[in-house]
């Protein structure tokens, strides 16, 4: 052997981990970086501007109704509450709701999904059958009925919604698990002596983190969406906090909807950019995880 | 060197896969990959498990390593059967056997540095503390040749030379007495795989680990075994010491596997030494009756169908043979004095 | 003198890839004479088959070639456009791949596939004269009972009866030249030798050149007449078969003969040559092989690409020091 076997590539700046590669390839990826700002700015907007703005549950019966103008940028509702802070305190909400269910479900989706895939046999059955009775529920009737025994509350309806929209979580980490632990990479660790736990979580788990974080983003904004219909016809968040969905719950009466666009408009441009931004960085994600799939 | 004491002992290895078909997913036959195959590797030696594809060689390997289930069979290592063990003892002994892939490209984990997939190991059975698993590591890396510096980098950095170290590194972490090497050579480029031969000849001698050799390139093979066994359609044809099978192969298959290599050497081409099998493996889901390879054989006769030759010596100081009609043919050494059969 | 079937000259072709752009090949260029058997030798990441790819407008969109000419049966193949160049390719020039499954249509007959090649290179040629002559082929080509096996799809077919279809195609229509890339490797050696064998004998019968683009040296000394000796996208050394097999005269081509392990005969130690194959990516300035190289030792004359000289009859090698490989010989 020769001294030139020694010799390793050189180092520098082609010396990423294949973490620091997929940010790269995310970044190159502007539809999903523009959502990602967009993003970041609505969450920044819920939190910081209730501070400034009024009580967004204060009612003055001296102003309803009243267009966008002085005093109040995007006007009052019904009962001559401020557009903007409901609007700001809503966004609070709403992407708690998205937030909280996507990490529920792919939390459950991720334990469950990890288990039935690397033990396979009765306990894959088992879970497998699980998922399958729960798949068979509409969501939208189970959680009307859950908010029905439990009264509407925020955490009925991340409740509701998480515990029955885990399934399609489960099924692409179980389908990732069984093929994983065929390939050679899993059954080295394995042949190493490594006991389930340990393949599981050093091997299995961060590998399919990335795809997961995609189905997290379709959770993010399918629970914004649901929401939002359960508020709309009454049954999600109970006023008088705010939500998108029950703000645009005035949008019912035919009134409203011709002659007063600054009571739904806002709150429907909010929903649909949320959910249209978080669809734009799941789209990123997914290329940043594949590099094939990247241009 | 099949004495009285041997590391690892296998006997009557079968490893049948169930297909499964239809709405059911009922099985609807049986792959039979492995048919009842018996060896033993003794200390510090190399045997080498040789044969085409689909002939069962890894699958072998990988029933020992327990990746599959055995349907029967023992494989005794140091006396206790890691057939029969509870996945807990079986962990234990992972210590002493290790495995390395074919695939350098996909056996390691992509999304670690070097340095951690070589203390996993290390950490697996804990071994060491920290500072000297770090250590150890920079010590197994120099083992393979392969600079310190590699500690901090990532698989996708290194070419397939490079990357077949750091399995060989990996799986030498524990200081295993077996290691099972799963064609570690034959995705490498030609250059690459002398590099690697030798520093599997050399691991031996300085650490004197037997290895299982799994291969289909009988040049290389011949470099590294001490005694050789030629699979076809999951039973052994033929086994005995490597020089003997080399130079004086018994069984017809095996014959016909060295005539088929291609010499490289413009002058020997036109010696008409190569024996033409006609037809194609024939599937071990449906394989023939009696000796499994009739159906390519041109010395099959009516006993070949209905009897399945045992392995046994049949020509004398040959090695054994599972061939009604073994007969040495000989392929003397230097090339040049290699003949037709 | 005769002129060549396909030439070659200094063609440069270069990938796109993330964050630039990377040589495939760089200034390569050989010939093949009618009837002629040629191998190409190399490891990865030698631009062995991306020379031909880039020839025959084969390159993956991220390709591109940048230079150099080509001209076959008197033809500049870069000059032609698409149409022109299908034209060719399954007409004149017959094509063999390593992996048959992914050059066949796994939806269509392998008897239609042959048809359709067929027809499309023949005008007027009938529906049943087409399917008479795809019999005649797979029989040809050694595959038992051809008129059922034309039925069959190509994943009833095993490797080596694939391959044998896939020549079956390449040989439809009588071509002048067959490019065959790595057509045995994913086959086991009984099968590769019936392979090879098949592609010597149709070759033989049709008087087609025959070009082998291979990495296993065993294969090249048992088909070839002359060899291309391929390293980093250039052409290294080009000689007949025997004088690269018994004088060659780069470094490189000696090293790959010395490494290799050959059926009866054990050695200690395998000569290696050490270092990795070369990463396109960052190629040593000079010589390419330098880094690896056991002959240059450092010295200056390496740091400069060396040209291909001649230094025998038909003979010709890029290395500074080919005269000390013919010393050494003597010695």
């Amino acid at each position: 052997m020769t001294a030139l076997d020694t010799v390793t590539p050189p180092a520098g700046p082609g010396s990423l981990s294949p973490g620091q590669l997929a940010v790269r390839r995310f970044r190159r990826h502007k539809v999903a970086v523009a959502g990602l700002v967009l993003l970041v700015l609505f969450g920044l907007a819920a939190v910081v501007l209730p501070f400034f703005l009024d009580d967004p549950n204060a009612v003055d019966p001296t102003a309803i109704r009243q267009g966008p103008g002085d005093g109040h940028l995007l006007g009052t509702d019904s009962a001559g509450r401020d557009v903007l802070a409901r609007l700001a305190a809503g966004g609070r909400v709403s992407l708690l709701v998205g937030l909280s269910v996507a990490a529920l479900t792919t939390t459950i989706g991720l334990v469950l999904g990890a288990v039935a895939g690397y033990f396979r046999g009765w306990v894959d059955a088992v879970l497998s059958r699980i998922t399958d009775v729960v798949l068979s529920f509409p969501t939208l009737i189970i959680v009307i009925v859950v908010v029905a025994f439990v009264g509407p509350s925020v955490t009925a309806l991340i409740l509701g919604i998480g515990l029955f929209h885990w399934p399609v979580a489960f099924r692409i980490v179980r389908g990732l698990t069984l093929s994983l632990r065929e390939q050679d990479s899993v059954q080295a660790v394995s042949g190493l002596g490594a006991g389930p736990g340990r393949v599981l979580r050093k091997h299995v788990v961060p590998a399919v983190v990335a795809p997961l974080t995609v189905v997290a983003t379709l959770e993010v904004a399918q629970a914004i969406l649901l929401e939002a219909a359960l508020s709309f016809i009454g049954l999600g968040v109970p006023p008088p906090t705010a939500s998108w969905g029950n703000m645009l719950n005035e949008a019912q009466s035919l009134t409203i909807l011709e002659s007063m666009p600054w009571l739904w408009l806002p709150p429907g441009i909010a929903i649909a950019l949320t959910v249209l931004a978080v669809n734009f960085v799941g789209d990123g994600l997914r290329d940043a995880a594949d590099p094939r799939a990247a241009r | 060197m099949s004495g009285a004491d041997p590391l690892l002992s296998v006997d009557g290895l079968v490893k049948h896969f169930p297909i499964r078909g239809g709405v059911l997913q009922r099985q609807v036959a049986t792959v039979r990959a492995v048919d009842g195959v018996s060896f033993r590797i003794g200390r510090g030696e190399t045997l080498a498990l040789v044969g085409e594809s689909g002939c069962g060689k890894s699958t072998v390997g990988k029933t020992i390593m327990r990746f599959h289930q055995p349907t029967a069979g023992t494989v005794r290592f140091d006396g206790r059967d890691l057939a029969a063990m509870k996945p807990r003892e079986l962990r234990a002994v992972r210590r002493d056997i290790q495995f390395v892939f074919q695939d350098p490209f996909a056996s390691l984990p992509a999304r670690m540095p070097v340095g951690d997939i070589l203390a996993e190991p290390l950490e697996i059975h804990g071994v060491g503390d920290r500072r000297s698993r770090r250590a150890r590591v920079v010590e197994l890396l120099e083992l393979v040749g392969l600079g310190a510096d590699a500690v901090n980098r990532y698989p996708h950095e290194f070419s397939g030379g490079q990357r077949q170290r750091v399995g060989i590194a990996r799986a030498l972490a524990l200081e295993p007495r077996l290691l099972i090497l799963d064609e570690p050579v034959s995705a490498l480029d030609v250059s690459i795989q002398a590099q690697v031969v030798n520093l599997l000849a050399r691991l031996q001698r300085q650490l004197g680990v037997a290895y299982l050799f799994i291969a289909h390139d009988l040049a290389v093979v011949q470099h590294l075994a001490h005694r050789v066994a030629v699979m076809y359609l999951g039973h052994i044809v033929e086994y005995g010491d490597a020089d003997t099978v080399f130079t004086r192969p018994a069984h017809p298959y095996t014959q016909a596997l060295l005539s088929a290599v291609p010499v490289p050497d413009p002058r020997l081409r036109d010696l008409d030494r190569r024996i033409l099998l006609t037809g194609d493996l024939p599937s071990p889901a449906d394989p023939p009756a009696g000796c499994p390879f009739h159906t390519r054989c041109w010395k099959a006769e009516e006993r070949c169908r209905a009897e399945r030759p045992a392995l046994e010596v049949r020509t004398p100081g040959g090695a054994d043979s599972a061939c009604h009609f073994a007969a040495e043919a000989e392929l003397t050494s230097g090339p040049a004095g290699r003949t037709a059969s | 003198m005769t002129e060549p079937l396909l030439s070659i000259e200094n063609l440069v072709t270069e990938f796109r890839v993330e964050g630039g752009v990377v040589p495939a090949v760089n200034g390569a260029g050989y010939h093949v004479m009618p009837g002629e058997t040629v191998g190409i030798v190399g490891e990865s990441g030698s631009g062995k088959s991306v020379t031909v790819a880039s020839v025959l407008g084969l390159l993956p969109s991220s390709g591109r070639v940048v230079s150099g000419t080509t001209r076959f049966a008197g033809r500049d193949l870069l000059a032609l456009r698409e149409r022109e160049l299908e034209q060719i390719r399954g007409r004149d020039i017959g094509l063999v791949f390593q992996d048959p499954m992914t050059a066949l249509n796994p939806v269509m007959t392998i008897g239609e596939q042959i048809a359709e090649g067929l027809r499309r290179h023949q005008a007027g040629l009938s529906r049943r004269a087409a399917g008479a002559r795809v019999a005649e082929l797979l029989a040809e080509v050694g595959i038992p009972s051809p008129k059922e096996r034309a039925r069959q799809y190509p994943h009833q077919f095993s490797g080596g009866m694939r391959q044998r279809a896939m020549i079956a195609m390449a040989m439809a229509n009588r071509p002048r030249l067959i490019i065959a890339d790595e057509p045995t490797t994913a086959l086991d050696v009984t099968i590769q030798a019936q392979i090879l064998d098949l592609l010597r004998r149709v070759q033989r019968e049709h008087d087609a050149a025959l070009v082998m683009i291979t990495h296993d040296l065993g294969v090249i000394a048992e088909m070839t007449e002359r060899v291309v000796v391929m390293y980093a996208g250039r052409v290294v050394e080009t000689a007949d078969v025997d004088s690269i097999f018994h004088r060659p005269r780069h470094p490189y081509t000696r090293g790959l003969l010395r490494s290799l392990p050959r059926l009866g005969e054990r050695r200690d130690e395998l000569p290696a040559i050490g270092g990795q194959p070369p990463d396109p990516r960052r190629l040593p300035d000079g010589c390419s092989f330098r880094v690896r190289c056991d002959l240059s030792g450092g010295r200056a004359e390496c740091g400069f690409q060396p040209a291909l000289t001649e230094v025998a009859a038909g003979h010709v090698s890029a290395c500074h020091f080919h005269a000390e490989l013919a010393a050494e010989e003597v010695a």
